[in-house]
């Protein structure tokens, strides 16, 4: 009698041990990405040995001063009074926000890429070189989660398509349309050529 | 004549005696014949196998809600005694939470009844004492609806803000539970004691926005859970 009621007051403190030790397991980041990868046509994994530059179009409008003389032309996110000064002429142009997620990275064999809490489908300019670009559309439903009380919330997102031009990229298939934030493969772009 | 009258009789008893002795054999107690089950679980005809229902109710869910937790749970049982030994018994409840969280902003709320269906063993059964050490089995369900509601979400590149509001998400969970527990007689036919339990989760159903942070019956949700209760029993006399 007395072993047993031993080994139920060790249990019992064994659980209030463990509820005491209880720790907060949140994933440190809160920030959903969605994970692109670079195949060749066979769907081997490749690098793309060009540089890469991967912007996107934001919310909202930027300004770009443009200055011209004869034939010099200076482009500027910001006005430059001293050109002005010195006889240019000023032309300005309102552009889309642009932000840059990746510049010029030499041998990306993946890409993360995040995309909007709000709006349905998101753009992407995949710029290669000088001259050879493409653009990626992704289509999501935007799912804002509740991970727990103390760990809060975080976007998820369900992906519904994606498509692209085809100058470099062949095409594309969404392998997993689930975007959280546990980084895992989403979608795979097919390249025509390796290099 | 006279003496094979008496060699008659004398051998007439002789044959008799056997028979006599075969009848007194006869007649003394035999056990009735045990099922195998019975034999198994060394169940006895010396009592009967209804010894009455105990009616029981948790004071734990009301306490810790008393004593500034998340969650509040009241809770009902209703337990048959089967030879001292084996208690079949239906728990129902009701559990309920309406909790903020300071840091996160975000306010959970749900409501809903519970029910459990399992079985008690008295470990001393043998012991005529009205106290008792039980191990138990229990399988739990609840169907909820809850709502959450916290500040928006920002997004940090493409800019913008996400409400988040959710109301009557709906839900269902089953889980399982292994308990021991103690009992003691405090009066008469009340009893007290606790079951101290460990639970594990079979399933419950997830939205694309949310999975239950409370589950009723069950308690915070994850794979496995602790949890306790202490039972204020009442034994319903039963005249034989």
């Amino acid at each position: 009698m007395r072993k047993i009621l031993n080994v139920i007051a060790c249990l019992l403190g064994v659980s209030l041990f463990v509820v005491g030790c209880e720790s907060n397991d949140c994933l440190l980041t809160s920030d959903s990405y969605c994970r692109l990868s670079f195949v060749d046509a066979e769907g081997k994994a490749v690098q793309i040995n060009d540089t890469l530059t991967v912007s996107l179009n934001l919310a909202g409008y930027d300004s770009l001063f443009i200055y011209r003389c004869d034939t010099d032309t200076v482009v500027s996110s910001q006005p430059i009074d001293s050109l002005a000064y010195k006889g240019y002429g000023e032309e300005i142009e309102v552009t889309r926000k642009q932000g840059v997620l990746l510049n010029r990275k030499v041998g990306a064999k993946e890409m993360d890429i995040p995309l909007s809490y709000t709006v349905g489908v998101d753009t992407f300019f995949l710029q290669y070189s000088d001259r050879l670009a493409d653009t990626l559309w992704v289509w999501h439903e935007n799912l804002p989660y509740f991970t727990s009380m103390e760990c809060g919330t975080v976007m998820h997102y369900a992906l519904q398509r994606v498509e692209s031009t085809r100058h470099l990229i062949d095409s594309v298939l969404v392998v997993d349309a689930g975007v959280t934030n546990t980084l895992r493969e989403n979608v795979k772009i097919y390249y025509t050529v390796s290099n | 004549m006279s003496r094979s009258i008496i060699l008659l009789a004398i051998s007439a008893l002789l044959a008799i005696l056997p028979a006599g002795a075969q009848m007194r054999k006869q007649r003394k107690p035999v056990e009735p014949e045990r099922s195998k089950i019975a034999q198994w679980l060394d169940l006895t005809d010396t009592i009967p196998a209804f010894q009455g229902v105990n009616v029981m109710t948790d004071l734990v869910g009301p306490g810790w809600s008393v004593l500034g937790g998340d969650f509040f749970s009241v809770e009902a049982a209703l337990e048959v005694n089967l030879y001292n030994r084996f208690y079949p018994i239906v728990e129902a409840g009701y559990g309920s939470t309406d909790a903020i969280n300071e840091d996160t902003e975000l306010h959970y709320k749900t409501a809903a009844p519970y029910f459990r269906l399992g079985a008690n063993y008295n470990v001393q059964y043998k012991k005529k004492r009205p106290g008792y050490i039980l191990a138990g089995l229990r399988v739990g369900y609840t169907a909820f609806e809850y709502d959450i509601d916290g500040p928006p979400l920002t997004d940090p590149v493409w800019g913008g803000e996400a409400p988040f509001h959710f109301e009557g998400i709906k839900s269902h969970a089953w889980w399982g539970e292994l308990l021991v527990g103690v009992r003691a007689q405090i009066y008469k036919n009340l009893h007290m004691g606790w079951t101290f339990r460990y639970k594990i989760r079979f399933s419950v159903e997830n939205s694309p926005n949310a999975e239950p942070w409370y589950i009723p019956g069950f308690g915070e949700n994850d794979n496995t859970r602790f949890g306790a209760t202490y039972d204020l029993v009442y034994c319903i006399p039963y005249k034989k």
